[in-house]
C-alpha cells in the first residue's frame, strides 16, 4: 500500500467518524467531505510520510540536509496579507518580515515596494474608497492608510497594541479595527480620527461590515460576535463540535448573503499519546490531535436546537446536542497549520493553503530564494457550492506551489494568487511569478516551527503565530493547557508543565521527532535555530486603558514578601523555573505570567478563565497569600497583572 | 407531539428532562439493585415507541460498570495517580439510591419572572406546557406506555399519569447543584425552589421499559393499589435509558441518545411544604458549594476529560451500580441527574457549577407555603 493511498484511508476513516459526530447535530449541516489526495502524485522526499510506508520507506537522511540559516527577523505566518483591489487594478501584499507593502500592478506587474519601519509587521488588509487602503501594524500598534494612485502613506496612526482585523464600511465612512486586547475601534476612513472604542472579549481577530451589523471573530477558542450598532453582542457562538473544541480561528471571509466562511481548526479532547506519531494518530475526532476546518457560518439563523425551536415527535430534544445561537456548516480542510483560505468574489471557487506531508529537500535550503516548500506547499482548490457549503470533489484538486505559501487570494478574473514569503513572491494561477524582493528570510526556525511533521501536525498547529491555543488537552499525566512561547521562551526551561524537558534538544526529540513524527531528527545548529525563532517572538502586547496608578499599586502587593506572589513568579520572565506545588494538583514549573491579562485560560488545567477566578476555587491551597488582601488591594493586584 | 427543550417551556420546569440509563447488561455487568420488592408486572421492553428493538442492549461486549478509569491509561509510560482517597467521598451521601427512589424534599430552579408569580400567587404548579411545544420527553413515553395494552393497569396508570395529575409539572432533584447547570445551552433559572412530599407520597419509577410504583419506604406497591389511591402519587421518576433511546451500555461505540433521570412533580396534594428564599435552601446552596470545591481539590490531580458523548455514556451506564463506592469520581457520577458536558468532572466545569452557584446565593427573603392551610 503507498503511503498516499494509506493517508487517504487513514481520513477517509477520520471522515466517517466526524460525519457521524455531526449527524447528531441536525444543524451540522451535510456531512464534510474530505478533499481526495492530490490529484498530481509528485515524488516522495527522502523520509515523507516513513512513519506511515513501512518496507517501502527508504531511510531518511538528514533534516534539509543538516543545513540551517537564520533570518535577521522572522514574524509566524499570520495569513490575510493578500487583496486584490475591487477595480482588479492592484495586487497588495503585506510583508511581515520585511517590513513592506508591496503593490503590483495588473497587468504591468510592476512592483513598487512601501518600506515601514522594522518591526512594523503589518498584517490585514481592507481597501477603502477607490485608490484607498488600510493596512493593520500588528507589532506597531498603528493602522497605514495608503494612496494606492501615488503608491504614498497618506496616515499612520496609532491604534491599539495589537491590531488585528481591519475593514471598511462604506455607508459610514468608517474603518473598523479588531484588536488582540478586546477593543474594537471605529475610524473615520477619511483622517483616520477615532469615533468610537469599545471594549469588547479579548483576542480579537477578523472584523467583517455586514449590512446590519458587524460580524468580529476571536482568535484562540473560535467565537464569533455579531456586534450591534448600539455596540452590545446581538448573538455569540462557536462552532459546535462532539470530538474536540473549537480553536484557532484564524481566517474570517465574507460571504454572500451575509454569510461567513470561518477557518479554524478543531483540536481534540481524546487522551493525547506520547509515544512515536501519537500527535497524529486518530482521535474522536479522526484527524489527529489538531484538525483544519472550514465553516460555512450563518449568523442570523440559530440552529434549529434553539430552546425556542420546535422539536420532531418522539425526538428527545436533549439528544439532539448543544442549541446554538448560529448555524454551522462545516468542511474538513486537508493540511496541517493555520495557513490562509479565500474564497473568489462569487465564493464558487475555495483555495486553501494545504503543506503536505513530505519535507523539503536540500535544495530549498539553501539561502538563496529558491524556496523551502518547492516539494511541500500545495494549494487545495475546489469548486464550491454556496448553497450546500460544500465543494465540488469532481473539481477538486491540489497543486504544488513555489516558494513558502503563506497568504492567498484570488483576481478579478477568479484565478488564483498566492504570496510566498521566501522568496518573497506572488505565485499566479497561470504559473507566472513575480518578485516582490530580492531581500531573503530564509529561516531553518520558521521553517521547523511551521512544516508538517510529516503527519498532519505543525508547530504552529497548537502554538498559532507562536502563541498558544489556548487549549487544555488531556495527556496521561492529567491535564495541560498549551503553553504560550512569546517574550523569550527559552529562557523559561526546564519546558512542559512538568518541567521534563530541560532544554530545547530535549524537546524537539520529545516533541517534534517523537510525537510529531518527523522523521528525521534535526541538527544541534537546526533545533538552534528553532529556539532562535522562538525567542525572538515579542512579548505579548499589554492590555489598554489600564490605570497606571492601579497598575503601581498593584506591583507593590505582588512584590510584598508577604502576600509571596514574587517568591516564584520572579525575574524578567516572572518564572523561577522550579517545580513547585501551590495546591492546584501536584509539582508544576512556575508558569510566566507575561501576557496572563490575554491568556484564554489558566493554570496547567484550564481551571481559571480568567485572573479573577485564579483567586476563587481554581487558585490553589498554597499559592501565595492573597487572603492577606483586601478586595480593593486584589482588584489592584488583578490590574497589574493584566499589564504585564 | 411536540417536543420543546425545559427552559423554554417558560413553566415550571426547572430541569431538563433527566434519566438514567441503566441497561440490562450481559452477565449481570448491571445489575441494579432493585426496590425491597422485585415488581412482578414488568412489561416488554419494546413496547416504547417501538424503539425497544432499536435500543435494545446487546448480549456481548459489555462495557464494565464502575468507576471511570481516571487516567492511568496504559500511554507512555506515564500515568496519573488519581485523586487521593480520604476514606469518604464528598457525593458518596449524595449517591442515588435505587432502593429508596422516593424523596420527601426535592428542588427545583426557577426563573426571576416565575419566582415573582410565586410569591404573588402563591400557586406552586401553574403551567402544562408551552403553546406548540409540549410538556417534555417524558410524557410522550407515559403516553406511549398508556397506548400499549399489554398491561391494562400499567396502561391505566401511565393515563393517570399522563392526564390531570401531572398536567401542571415541574422537574426536580434531591440536589440543587445536580439541575443548575443542565444542558449545554439550556437556562433553567436562578431561583431555588425547596419541595417537601408528605411521607405518605408514592413515586412512580419509569425505568428499564418498566412503570413501577413504591412508597417511601421503598416498598412496591401493586399498581392496582395505586390505581385504587392515585391521590398519593406524589412524583414520577423517570430516566432515560436504552429502552427510551438512551444510551447502550451494550456496545462498543457510543449509541443512543443522552441519558439523564428526573423527579416530576405537579401532583399538589401531596406537596406538605414549598419555600423560596430561606435559610434552609440558602444553607443548602452554601453546602453544595463546599462539596464541590473539595471535589474540585481531589479531582485536580487527575481528572476525567472526555468527549460529551462518552461521558453521558459512562456516567449513565455506572449508575445502576448505585451507592457509595469510596471512589470520588464513581460517587460524583452517582449523584449526577445530568450528566451533561457542563459536568464534565474536570476543573474548568467545577469551577464554573461552583462560581455560579456563589452568583445564587440570595439575600433571605423567606416565602414558605403550606398547600391547603389557610
Amino acid at each position: 500500500m503507498s503511503a498516499r493511498i494509506l493517508r487517504l484511508a487513514l481520513l477517509v476513516s477520520g471522515l466517517a467518524q466526524i460525519g457521524c459526530d455531526l449527524r447528531s447535530n441536525p444543524e451540522a449541516g451535510p456531512t464534510p467531505i474530505l478533499p481526495p489526495a492530490s490529484v498530481e502524485p509528485g515524488p516522495v522526499a527522502a523520509g515523507g510520510a516513513g512513519i506511515l510506508l513501512g518496507p517501502e520507506t527508504t531511510p531518511p537522511g538528514p533534516l534539509f540536509d543538516g543545513l540551517a540559516v537564520r533570518a535577521q527577523h522572522s514574524a509566524p505566518v499570520v495569513g490575510g496579507t493578500l487583496l486584490v483591489t475591487r477595480d482588479g487594478s492592484t495586487i497588495v501584499a503585506a510583508d511581515p518580515e520585511r517590513d513592506a507593502i508591496f503593490l503590483v500592478k495588473e497587468p504591468s506587474r510592476a512592483v513598487t515596494a512601501l518600506s515601514l519601519s522594522r518591526g512594523d509587521e503589518p498584517g490585514r488588509i481592507a481597501e477603502g474608497p477607490d485608490g484607498t487602503l488600510f493596512v493593520a501594524l500588528r507589532r506597531a500598534g498603528a493602522l497605514l492608510q495608503i494612496d494606492v494612485p501615488s503608491a504614498t502613506i497618506t496616515h499612520r496612526v496609532a491604534v491599539c497594541a495589537s491590531p488585528r482585523g481591519v475593514a471598511y464600511d462604506a455607508k459610514t465612512a468608517s474603518v473598523y479595527v479588531a484588536c488582540r486586547s478586546g477593543q474594537l475601534l471605529t475610524l473615520d476612513a477619511a483622517t483616520l480620527s477615532r469615533k468610537r472604542t469599545l471594549q469588547l472579549d479579548t483576542d480579537l481577530r477578523d472584523v467583517i461590515v455586514r449590512e446590519h451589523d458587524l460580524l468580529v471573530t476571536r482568535f484562540a477558542n473560535a467565537e464569533l460576535m455579531l456586534v450591534a450598532d448600539d455596540g452590545s453582542i446581538a448573538r455569540r457562538a462557536r462552532p459546535p463540535s462532539s470530538c474536540g473544541d473549537a480553536t484557532v480561528g484564524y481566517r474570517a471571509l465574507a460571504l454572500p448573503n451575509g454569510r461567513v466562511a470561518f477557518a479554524h481548526q478543531l483540536s481534540s479532547n481524546d487522551t493525547v499519546g506520547v509515544d512515536s506519531g501519537a500527535y497524529g494518530s486518530s482521535s474522536s475526532c479522526n484527524a489527529g490531535l489538531v484538525s483544519r476546518l472550514i465553516d460555512t457560518v450563518d449568523p442570523d439563523t440559530a440552529s434549529q436546537l434553539d430552546p425556542l425551536a420546535t422539536v420532531a415527535p418522539g425526538v428527545d430534544p436533549t439528544d439532539l446536542g448543544s442549541p446554538s445561537a448560529m448555524t454551522f456548516r462545516p468542511f474538513v480542510l486537508p493540511g496541517a497549520g493555520p495557513l490562509d483560505v479565500a474564497f473568489d468574489a462569487q465564493a464558487t471557487r475555495l483555495a486553501a493553503i494545504a503543506l503536505d506531508d513530505r519535507l523539503a529537500g536540500a535544495s530549498q535550503l539553501a539561502p538563496v530564494p529558491s524556496g523551502f516548500f518547492d516539494q511541500a506547499a500545495t494549494l487545495w482548490l475546489s469548486r464550491w457550492n454556496l448553497s450546500s457549503a460544500g465543494p465540488d470533489l469532481t473539481e477538486s484538486s491540489s497543486v504544488k506551489v513555489a516558494g513558502q505559501p503563506v497568504a492567498v487570494t484570488f483576481s478579478a478574473a477568479g484565478k488564483y494568487i498566492v504570496q510566498s514569503r521566501e522568496p518573497a513572491t506572488l505565485e499566479f494561477e497561470d504559473g507566472s511569478s513575480v518578485r516582490l524582493s530580492d531581500e531573503s528570510h530564509a529561516d531553518t526556525g520558521h521553517l521547523m516551527f511551521h512544516m508538517n511533521s510529516g503527519i498532519g501536525i505543525a508547530c504552529a498547529s497548537c502554538h498559532p503565530e507562536g502563541g498558544d491555543d489556548g487549549h487544555v488537552w488531556r495527556f496521561p499525566e492529567g491535564l495541560r493547557r498549551t503553553m504560550p512561547l512569546e517574550g523569550g521562551v527559552l529562557e523559561r526551561a526546564p519546558f512542559h508543565w512538568d518541567g521534563s524537558l530541560a532544554d530545547m534538544s530535549a524537546l524537539v526529540s520529545t516533541v517534534m521527532v517523537t510525537r510529531m513524527g518527523l522523521p528525521q531528527k534535526p541538527t544541534e545548529e537546526q533545533i538552534s535555530a528553532l529556539g532562535a525563532f522562538l525567542e525572538q517572538l515579542p512579548v505579548l502586547p499589554a492590555a489598554e486603558g489600564l490605570d497606571p496608578a492601579a497598575v503601581a499599586r498593584g506591583e507593590v502587593l505582588f512584590r510584598r514578601s508577604d502576600v509571596g506572589c514574587a517568591t516564584c513568579h520572579s525575574g524578567a520572565q516572572f518564572t523561577d523555573n522550579r517545580l513547585v506545588d501551590v495546591g492546584t494538583g501536584g509539582k508544576l514549573v512556575t508558569p510566566t505570567l507575561l501576557g496572563v491579562g490575554l491568556r484564554p485560560a489558566l493554570f496547567h488545567d484550564g481551571c481559571a478563565k480568567s485572573i479573577a477566578q485564579r483567586f476563587g476555587v481554581c487558585g490553589g491551597t498554597a499559592h501565595g497569600k492573597p487572603e492577606l488582601l483586601s478586595a480593593d488591594e486584589r482588584a489592584d493586584l488583578i490590574t497589574f497583572l493584566r499589564s504585564l | 407531539m411536540v417536543v420543546g427543550r425545559s427552559r423554554v417551556l417558560g413553566l415550571e420546569r426547572a430541569f431538563a428532562p433527566g434519566a438514567i440509563a441503566c441497561l440490562v447488561l450481559g452477565a449481570g455487568a448491571c445489575s441494579a439493585p432493585g426496590p425491597a420488592q422485585t415488581p412482578t408486572d414488568t412489561i416488554e421492553t419494546g413496547g416504547v415507541g417501538g424503539a425497544g428493538s432499536i435500543f435494545a442492549p446487546s448480549t456481548g461486549g459489555a462495557l464494565p460498570i464502575g468507576p471511570i478509569i481516571v487516567g492511568p491509561e496504559p500511554v507512555g509510560g506515564i500515568s496519573c495517580s488519581g485523586p487521593a482517597q480520604t476514606g469518604t467521598t464528598v457525593f458518596g451521601p449524595q449517591a442515588f439510591d435505587y432502593k429508596r427512589i422516593a424523596r420527601r424534599e426535592l428542588f427545583t430552579w426557577t426563573t426571576d419572572e416565575q419566582a415573582a408569580e410565586l410569591r404573588r400567587d402563591q400557586v406552586l404548579f401553574t403551567r402544562s406546557e408551552r403553546p406548540g411545544i409540549g410538556p417534555g420527553y417524558a410524557f410522550q413515553i407515559i403516553e406511549q406506555m398508556a397506548q400499549n395494552q399489554s398491561s391494562s393497569e400499567r396502561a391505566m396508570l401511565a393515563s393517570l399519569l399522563g392526564g390531570e395529575l401531572f398536567a401542571k409539572a415541574r422537574f426536580a432533584w434531591s440536589e440543587p447543584w445536580a439541575t443548575r447547570m443542565g444542558w449545554p445551552g439550556e437556562e433553567y433559572g436562578r431561583n431555588l425552589l425547596r419541595i417537601v412530599l408528605k411521607p405518605e407520597a408514592w413515586v412512580a419509577v419509569i425505568r428499564q421499559g418498566n412503570l413501577t410504583v413504591y412508597d417511601q419506604g421503598g416498598q412496591y406497591v401493586p399498581l392496582v393499589d395505586a390505581l385504587a389511591a392515585p391521590t398519593r402519587l406524589g412524583m414520577i421518576f423517570y430516566e432515560k435509558d436504552a429502552f427510551v433511546g438512551g444510551p447502550n451500555c451494550g456496545g462498543s461505540f457510543v449509541s443512543g441518545g443522552n441519558g439523564y433521570r428526573e423527579f416530576i412533580l405537579g401532583n399538589l396534594a401531596m406537596v406538605e411544604e414549598w419555600s423560596l428564599g430561606t435559610q434552609q435552601i440558602r444553607d443548602r446552596l452554601t453546602a453544595n458549594i463546599q462539596q464541590l470545591t473539595t471535589f474540585l481539590e481531589r479531582i485536580r490531580v487527575c481528572p476525567v476529560r472526555t468527549s460529551a458523548q462518552q461521558w453521558n455514556l459512562d456516567v449513565c451506564c455506572a449508575w445502576p451500580a448505585s451507592g457509595d463506592s469510596g471512589v470520588e469520581l464513581f460517587a460524583y457520577q452517582q449523584a449526577l441527574a445530568i450528566p451533561s458536558d457542563n459536568y464534565l468532572p474536570v476543573p474548568e466545569r467545577i469551577a464554573a457549577m461552583i462560581e455560579t452557584l456563589q452568583g445564587d446565593l440570595f439575600e433571605l427573603d423567606p416565602l414558605i407555603v403550606t398547600p391547603g392551610s389557610p
